[in-house]
């Protein structure tokens, strides 16, 4: 399966990106705001095959990417995997971290909401994660910008780490992060706090809770036992709809924090028109995303033996 | 960032004067001249901070690929704050009489950053790179006259002549590493068997001979260079310098408040206003020779008459549209060429007047109430434009004071990658708002000369204006010998441009610098810039700074 969804992400991506107006030759050569030459424009376009008929270039493209060979940039001229490898370790780690804290944040209080719930506890995260999911992430980001990094100047206002840190460079690197992480994180947590608590509201009113109770285990093994261990099942498959939604999210958070990351540099890549940059970015990306529900398929094999069996 | 040594600033000033000096009295004092900031000791030299930016990161290092606005490399010649040629890496030159044949001769005491002298080799070398076709060189045509390429040849080690198929006023310039032109010289032996120069070493490791060396790049967030010592007009004034990049200007300017940084240029009118009432902070300005302008479609029905032209720039009180648009110390361009000698003091002027732009459509023809019209054509049409930060701005106020005299104008905003297509190669609009101009030699000719039918599809005049006269005056200007031959024909065709009203002129490019105090020795580039944060400053290695 993940293979013929690749082939049609890519041939998808290269239609659209190149049925969009633009011409990277033309972009790159017009530095500020002078114009390159036509003929000097129309030699280069020559020289990188970008005259050829579409068909052609796609499978020209196609060849070498089967090979593990995405080509080169237009604009810097250097191997699109190479410049991918660069930028992959900031979009891992920021998406990672949140991942973790949303996944983790989101499963407790959305437990506890369900447990304790019409309670204050109850309503406040019902308020939180409304307001949470009407917030648009851009927005979110820049008021934490403007409040926290200028402001009070307490964390920076973008970048993954300064130039010559004042204290050791953990620290600085670690107050890099907190800003994107807790966006990120925020926009994912309030998602597993929604899910985890109807689904364990769905636990709790199960037959084989009420048995348990009625053999009279202890309301603590009960909890943790019969209704959370089984109300984790149908949160599972969020797992690889978390991960699309975070790869398709870092398009929004690395630009806005400067991130020097694949989705901040696969954005600048469109505006540049930079085609094998632009194919290779969306490669990786859906790449993320089939392995995140392939990831979300094999833990419900492994929570739920029911499926296991089956198969 | 408060309190600064009040000796340093006065020295730092006294250097600033000295290069002021030397660019009238020629080239001997350059060479005498030391930057005073810098001490003795290395370490006591400051280092110096300044914004980036995603778009002004040079693709790669190699100026035979794409601009490097970095203070990397030389050209042979450099321009004075008058536009004047003034000796770079060539000490001097002669031109033959003709105005065919340039000689060069070459400064003996430049080496490059890794210690190799800088001989004519190096120069023939870079200039048979410029025009090689396998090398993807987007300057190849600024060495290409009249269909015919420029020969150079190596005479000794130190001289090299330049052969013209017909003269051309403004070769000279286009021997400089100037904005547009980037004819940086570059090591013959670090380059010479390379096949393929886009996926060179030296690409991402570059050797000039320029006041700075490179250190390291992060790809798009940071570049580090250091000091060069052996830059051949003087060791440099800071040992090391910084450019980060910044997503935006609020962070650039919050990052310039808190200290972090030293340079950052400023557009916005709000920002440049909370700079300049920063406590330790400075601007600076200047005027360039780029104007933002609307440009008409000379065959659309109803662009296509003059008078329709000539009211619309009439009906836009342009001035304080522009000052309230776009900045209020920005100023307002009349002509293609605004500022130096090549400016013509007498362009036809469209000053603002409602009553004149209705009383010159009546005349034409076109009446009515509310949208004029004139045998069933309504006076309507289209403006293209880009997002390019005061332009959406500058348009709404337009489309205000035009319908103020009948005329009805639409705004279509593009994408900035969809606006080059749309208008210079689809020529799909029905008038557009670009900036114009050049880098260093006032050539306008490819902007206004009539084009060729059926040449490329790309375009430098995709609005085909055509004056049989303006191609007589440019053609005669481009080959004329002497400025003031150039002067003249130049100026000719800007009074007949302006009286077709073949554009609409807005506001000139501002620079807007900002600076911490702590950056001294520096000089602006007067209307010579570069477009860019680089260009700021006329003579790089003099910059000191107290930053530690």
């Amino acid at each position: 399966m993940v293979i013929p969804t690749l082939f049609f992400v890519s041939l998808i991506s290269f239609a659209i990106i190149r049925a969009a107006p633009g011409d990277p030759v033309r972009m790159y050569t017009s530095s500020g705001m002078s114009k390159a030459d036509a003929e000097d424009v129309e030699r280069i376009r020559e020289n990188l095959g970008l005259n050829d008929p579409l068909p052609v270039q796609y499978v020209r493209w196609l060849e070498q990417a089967v090979q593990g060979n995405l080509g080169y940039s237009i604009v810097s001229h250097r191997p699109v995997t190479e410049l991918i490898a660069e930028k992959l370790p900031a979009s891992l780690s920021l998406m990672g971290i949140s991942l973790v804290l949303s996944m983790t944040l989101g499963i407790l209080i959305g437990s506890i909401a369900a447990v304790k719930r019409y309670s204050l506890f109850d309503y406040a995260t019902t308020i939180f994660a409304f307001l949470g999911s009407s917030l648009p992430s851009f927005w979110l980001s820049m008021i934490l910008i403007w409040f926290f990094a200028v402001r009070l100047g307490w964390l920076p206002t973008g970048q993954m780490h300064s130039f010559r840190p004042s204290g050791p460079v953990w620290l600085d690197t670690a107050k890099h992060f907190v800003l994107p992480v807790i966006v990120t994180s925020y926009v994912g947590l309030i998602v597993w706090v929604r899910y985890q608590r109807s689904s364990m509201i769905e636990a709790l009113n199960q037959d084989y809770v009420r048995t348990a109770r009625a053999k009279g285990l202890n309301s603590k093994a009960v909890l943790y036992r019969h209704a959370w261990r089984n109300s984790l099942v149908p949160i599972v498959t969020l797992f690889g709809f978390s991960i699309a939604n975070l790869v398709a999210g870092s398009y929004v958070i690395e630009y806005v924090f400067s991130w020097p990351g694949m989705a901040n540099f696969g954005f600048d890549a469109i505006l540049k028109r930079d085609y094998p940059v632009i194919m290779g970015v969306t490669l990786v990306s859906s790449i993320f995303i089939i392995t995140g529900n392939l990831i979300a398929d094999i833990c419900y094999m492994f929570i739920n033996p029911q499926i296991r069996n089956s198969r | 960032m408060l309190s600064k040594p009040v000796s340093r600033r006065s020295v730092l000033q006294g250097g600033a004067a000295a290069v002021g000096a030397t660019a009238l009295g020629g080239v001997t004092s350059v060479q005498l001249l030391k930057p005073q900031g810098a001490a003795a000791q290395d370490d006591e030299r400051g280092i110096l901070i300044m914004r980036g930016g995603v778009s002004q990161f040079p693709p790669t290092f190699n100026p035979l690929l794409n601009d490097v606005r970095v203070w990397l490399y030389d050209g042979l010649v450099r321009f004075d704050t008058d536009v004047n040629p003034i000796p770079d890496l060539a000490e001097s030159w002669e031109i033959s009489e003709d105005g065919l044949v340039y000689t060069f001769h070459l400064r003996q005491d430049v080496v490059f950053h890794d210690g190799t002298p800088m001989t004519a080799a190096d120069v023939v070398f870079t200039a048979e790179k410029t025009l090689d076709e396998g090398v993807k060189s987007p300057y190849r045509s600024k060495f290409i006259i009249d269909g015919q390429p420029v020969v150079w040849e190596q005479v000794d080690d130190f001289t090299v002549t330049a052969t013209l198929p017909q003269p051309s006023g403004s070769f000279l310039s286009k021997t400089s590493r100037a904005d547009e032109v980037f004819f940086c010289i570059l090591p013959k032996h670090l380059l010479e068997g390379v096949e393929d120069m886009t996926q060179a070493e030296f690409n991402q490791n570059p050797v000039g001979t320029g006041p700075f060396k490179f250190v390291s790049y992060e790809t798009d967030q940071q570049l580090v260079m250091e000091a060069n010592d052996d830059y051949y007009q003087g060791r440099p004034g800071v040992k090391e310098v910084v450019r980060l990049n910044f997503p935006n200007e609020q962070s650039a300017l919050a990052a310039l408040q808190a200290g972090d940084i030293d340079v950052a240029s400023l557009r916005e009118a709000g920002n440049v206003k909370t700079a300049e009432e920063t406590e330790g902070l400075s601007v600076q300005r200047y005027d360039s020779n780029w104007v933002f302008a609307g440009r008409f479609k000379m065959d659309h029905p109803v662009l296509s008459d003059q008078a329709v032209r000539a009211a619309i720039s009439h009906a836009v009180d342009r001035e304080n549209l522009v000052k309230a648009a776009v900045s209020p110390t920005a100023s307002t361009g009349n002509s293609p060429i605004n500022i130096g000698w090549a400016a013509s003091p007498d362009v036809t002027v469209y000053e603002y007047d409602p009553e004149k732009a209705k009383a010159i459509l009546d005349e034409a023809g076109w009446t009515g109430d509310g949208i004029r019209e004139k045998d069933g054509q309504r006076l309507s049409f289209t403006v293209t434009l880009y997002p390019d930060y005061a332009a959406p701005d500058l348009a709404a106020g337009m489309q205000q004071l035009l319908q103020l005299v009948g005329i009805e104008m639409n705004i279509n905003q593009l994408e900035a990658a969809s606006f080059e297509t749309e208008v210079y190669q689809n020529q799909n609009f029905d008038m557009y708002l670009d900036w114009q101009g050049f880098g260093v030699d006032p050539d306008i000719a490819s902007r206004w000369i009539t084009n060729d039918a059926g040449t490329g599809t790309y375009l430098d005049n995709p609005s085909n204006y055509s004056n049989p006269d303006v191609d007589v005056a440019l053609t005669a200007a481009s080959t004329a010998l002497t400025q003031d031959e150039r002067q003249q024909y130049l100026w000719e065709a800007q009074n007949l441009i302006t009286a077709d009203a073949a554009a609409i002129w807005l506001q000139l490019w501002e620079a807007q610098i900002a600076l911490d105090d702590a950056i001294g020795g520096y000089e602006t580039p007067g209307t010579t810039a570069d477009m860019d944060n680089t260009g700021i400053f006329r003579e790089p290695w003099m910059i000191t700074s107290t930053r530690g």
